[in-house]
């Protein structure tokens, strides 16, 4: 009995909606989104980012540096870099610094604080920037 | 091979044939229109969701995979779009009133419906409809006008099939409540002819 009235209640839901129909959008709806439509630039049209050393690009430069790195180490292990040693970094720091490099003394309190602040800084950056790249995101 | 209707209009799309897109769009664009409707509850936030819908398909075109009924795919599209537009427009979803259903008799309920005009009629169930949740709305439009089975309606909600049902027999008994307040004057007089 209560299947029955069910059945019942189904096929009138069913035949009243479909009596009902779908709503009919604007007239021009079609012509409009079509519109819209063509002046979407195409995926290929679009000039796609290719980074100017490819992966593969990078391989090969590093194996280039790791092997001239073995090579020098092997044909000569006595290799020094003469050039370096010669340098005089005394008479470099006195043209940087003509009165001497100034001695700078912070308290604990200011290093913690700056610490802190350069911590909060990276971590805000980076909240920052996922927040923004949400925001502005293209669809 | 396909067994999707609509593969060879895709297929044409994909190869270039931007206008192809115009056959998908007269296809679907009543029932992308109606289920936008049925939750932004306003025709030119209805119209805004649907163009936004139909682009977006058209621009993600290529990952249809042929594995679901593209209009299934499309529906999913539209209602996520859609419940995503009154998000964005910071509105709440009105949700659906749990009522103790009342002992009802279908058979007054149709005699009733029937000896009104089609117009009349099409204005109270129209009523009826709006008067849902947003979400069993686009349940009862999908099963009854579309006739899509709980598990392509589960695909396009994300909701289970198993809840989709459940929803689908309170919503059913929630419309016999609605059209029977409606036409409850037209029922009275009819009884009183008997």
């Amino acid at each position: 009995m209560e299947e029955n009235k069910d059945k019942r209640l189904d096929d009138l839901i069913r035949r009243s909606v479909r009596e009902m129909g779908l709503d009919t959008p604007p007239a021009n709806f079609t012509e409009n989104l079509l519109f819209k439509i063509e002046t979407i630039p195409r995926a290929s049209d679009a000039i796609v980012y290719t980074p100017l050393i490819s992966r593969f690009g990078w391989g090969i430069i590093a194996a280039i540096v790791i092997a001239l790195g073995v090579l020098i180490g092997y044909a000569n292990p006595d290799a020094r870099i003469t050039w370096f040693e010669k340098i005089n970094w005394s008479e470099i720091s006195n043209v940087i610094f003509p009165e001497g490099i100034p001695s700078l003394s912070l308290s604990n309190t200011m290093v913690y604080s700056l610490l802190i602040f350069a911590v909060f800084a990276v971590v805000q950056s980076v909240l920052l920037k996922n927040y923004l790249g949400r925001k502005y995101a293209i669809r | 091979m396909s067994h999707n209707p609509d593969q060879h209009i895709i297929d044409k799309v994909l190869s270039g044939h931007t206008r192809a897109f115009e056959e998908i769009i007269e296809r679907y664009k009543h029932m992308v229109y109606t289920l936008a409707l049925k939750v932004v509850k306003n025709r030119e936030d209805a119209e805004e969701v649907a163009q936004d819908v139909f682009l977006k398909g058209y621009m993600a075109l290529k990952t249809f995979k042929g594995d679901a009924k593209f209009s299934t795919w499309l529906y999913k599209i539209a209602y996520n779009r859609s419940l995503d537009y009154v998000k964005k427009q910071k509105r709440t979803l009105v949700t659906s009133e749990l009522n103790i259903l009342k002992d009802h008799n279908p058979a007054d309920l149709e005699n009733a419906l029937d000896n009104l005009e089609a117009s009349e009629r099409k204005v109270m169930i129209r009523e009826a409809l709006d008067a849902l949740a947003p979400e069993d709305s686009v349940l009862v439009t999908l099963y009854y006008f579309e006739a899509m089975s709980l598990k392509e309606i589960s695909k396009v909600t994300g909701i289970g099939a198993n809840n989709a049902k459940v929803r689908l027999f309170r919503s059913r008994a929630r419309l016999a409540e609605l059209l029977k307040d409606k036409v409850a004057p037209q029922m009275s007089k009819d009884y009183g002819r008997k």
